[in-house]
């Protein structure tokens, strides 16, 4: 009997598993022996556990590359590039509006009343946001704060940066996916020599 | 006591009075120089100042200059209303325990000269000052878990957080040197041969303030630990609001395409999504790999059919019921283990129950909850695959006259084998 079946199910399906989404998987996901297992178990399928930099998600990678594997992985980028711009000026669009110390991190809750508020009440805070609904990744049509929200909020549960504990009730809460926008970032960022800070002192320098 | 010893008491008694009902008096002014740092000069006439200056509870720093409330007074009154921004424990410790051994030496004299009611006296100083240097690090302590515990509640910005972390690390230091002064060596000399100074300088001096220390170590690395993780805050806003500004300042900019590679960065390197049964396994046999994968297409296909109210009326009265004992962020882990279920029996050689299954597996859901979750998934399957899977109800009637049945259990079919 495949004890870990449903963990490779949800793998497969190319699902992030971080501790918001996918708790106990995620623990399970802790112990190196079942990952290795489960590499085992995946080699005939071409894939791999992988892991962002501080563990906090799993997702699956080709072991090897074929053509195809290739050009999956090129659309994958050419998509990740784009949605940059929109999730970065999300992060510090909710940042802004809801008065945060710093930006979201995993486990965070949004209360949409809260965003709306905060968003009607601030004319430039409301441009902002119907920019950003507006963005291709948003895709809204929506005149309204509350409809260009609950949008942009829809999107980011199906994309894996969010989940709804309860679907009758509108709050959210951030998924480890905003970890691994945090390593894109950092990568493109180092890989380009963009300066770009991340601490003070570093700023102060520029 | 002598009478004069009683006089001077009694003068202490009053003087004490007469200065406290001076700061009641002039509490309000002297809250506003708490909180601007200066006293209005202006809102008091001579006469008050000149009484509050011999009082000892304002002082001029410089002659020409305002009026400032002395520390003690300041002190007094950031522990009055928990100012953790501005409490500053003063833990002059050189000085107390140079107090302490100076009074121990009188005492050891007077007792040797048989001076008791002198010796007591001593004590009972000795004792205070002890009490004073312990309760002012207990108290030190005591800001120091708070400002931890809240995380620092009280300072509005991450970067206040910050410097008030710091601020406390700078205190902890200084109490450590504090600390470090009172000499275990030394304690257990000064209280040679006198079981009341043992008790004293021994069990409370030195035991307590080991202890002490041992809690502001502690504190120092959690708030050292705390610093860092604000630290880890701070990069992060900063790398993504600095990012997102590049990218509207650039919109042009180019990046290079790192799945060009030969080893592409992990990161990048994610696999597409694949029907979890498509795969050869050569434990299960084939008929049986192919119910397996359409079981699996037909579980993933309908999840969304199992997150809202089944459409067959006879589990939806009893899901209706059930539904409330399940909270839905159980609800989850209830499906979770149904499809398990049904995998594991798609994957057998024999025939499947539910119960045994729920048993077996030690899983915690209520009998009840548990068959009816697993007929109303089942009902949510294509008919190709219930065809593969059949279905078993075991029933019995509620009684001789009463003809409802009741579920006992529900037992699958594995997939037929070819012969």
């Amino acid at each position: 009997m495949m004890t870990f079946g449903p963990i490779i199910e949800t793998l497969l399906a190319g699902e992030f598993i971080c501790s918001q989404r996918f708790p106990e998987y995620h623990r399970q996901l802790q112990d190196e022996t079942l990952q290795s297992q489960i590499n085992d178990y995946l080699r005939p399928l071409n894939r791999t556990v992988s892991q962002t930099a501080d563990g906090s998600v799993f997702f699956l990678s080709y072991q090897t590359l074929d053509k195809s594997g290739r050009e999956h992985l090129r659309q994958q980028f050419i998509q990740t590039l784009a949605t940059l711009m929109p999730l970065l000026e999300w992060l510090t669009l909710t940042q802004e509006a809801l008065g945060h110390d710093s930006t979201l991190v995993p486990g965070d809750t949004i209360k949409l009343p809260e965003w709306v508020v905060a968003c009607e009440d601030n004319p430039s805070l409301k441009q902002r946001l119907a920019n950003l609904a507006r963005d291709r990744f948003f895709n809204s049509q929506a005149e309204t704060v509350d409809a260009q929200i609950k949008q942009i909020a829809k999107r980011l549960v199906e994309h894996g940066y969010f989940i709804q504990p309860h679907t009758d009730r509108p709050y959210f809460i951030v998924t480890g996916k905003v970890d691994y926008l945090m390593d894109v970032i950092r990568f493109i960022r180092d890989e380009e020599n963009l300066p770009v800070e991340e601490t003070p002192e570093q700023e102060a320098l520029l | 006591m002598t009478d004069e010893q009683l006089n001077v008491s009694d003068q202490r008694l009053e003087q004490g009075e007469k200065r406290l009902n001076l700061i009641g008096r002039h509490a309000g002014i002297l809250m506003q120089a708490y909180q601007t740092g200066e006293l209005d000069a202006l809102s008091v006439n001579e006469g008050i100042l000149r009484n509050l200056l011999n009082a000892r509870i304002i002082y001029q720093p410089e002659h020409g200059q305002g009026y400032r409330l002395r520390a003690p007074i300041a002190q007094l009154i950031a522990n009055l209303v928990v100012d953790e921004r501005r409490r500053s424990i003063q833990a002059d410790v050189a000085d107390k325990l140079d107090s302490i051994r100076n009074q121990v030496d009188v005492f050891r004299k007077a007792h040797q000269r048989s001076d008791m009611y002198l010796a007591e006296l001593k004590l009972h100083i000795i004792e205070e000052r002890v009490y004073d240097l312990v309760s002012e690090f207990d108290e030190a302590i005591h800001s120091l878990w708070n400002r931890l515990n809240t995380d620092f509640g009280f300072a509005a910005s991450l970067d206040e957080k910050m410097a008030e972390n710091q601020r406390a690390q700078n205190q902890i230091e200084r109490l450590l040197d504090g600390l470090s002064m009172v000499d275990y060596e030394e304690c257990i000399a000064l209280a040679d041969g006198h079981v009341k100074l043992r008790q004293l300088l021994v069990v409370q001096l030195q035991r307590r303030t080991s202890l002490q220390r041992a809690s502001m170590l502690e504190i120092q690395h959690r708030m050292i630990e705390l610093m860092s993780r604000f630290r880890e805050q701070q990069s992060r806003s900063l790398l993504v609001n600095n990012m997102a500004q590049f990218l509207r300042q650039h919109p042009e900019l180019k990046v290079s395409d790192y799945t060009e590679r030969s080893e592409v960065p992990e990161l990048f390197n994610q696999a597409c999504g694949i029907r979890a049964g498509a795969h050869a396994d050569v434990r299960i046999e084939s008929t049986q790999q192919q119910t397996l994968d359409v079981l699996h297409e037909a579980l993933h296909k309908t999840r969304h059919l199992r997150t809202e109210q089944t459409s067959s009326s006879e589990s939806a009265k009893a899901m209706a019921q059930f539904s409330d004992a399940v909270l839905e962020t159980e609800q989850r882990q209830l499906k979770q283990d149904v499809d398990e279920f049904f995998i594991d029996a798609a994957q057998s050689q024999y025939p499947h129950s539910a119960l045994d299954y729920l048993v077996n597996n030690e899983l915690r859901w209520q009998p009840e909850i548990w068959l009816f979750q697993v007929l109303s998934e089942y009902q949510t399957l294509t008919k190709s695959v219930q065809v593969e899977l059949p279905l078993q109800r075991r029933e019995r009637a509620v009684s001789k006259t009463n003809e409802v049945h009741i579920i006992e259990d529900l037992i699958v079919q594995p997939p037929k084998r070819v012969a």
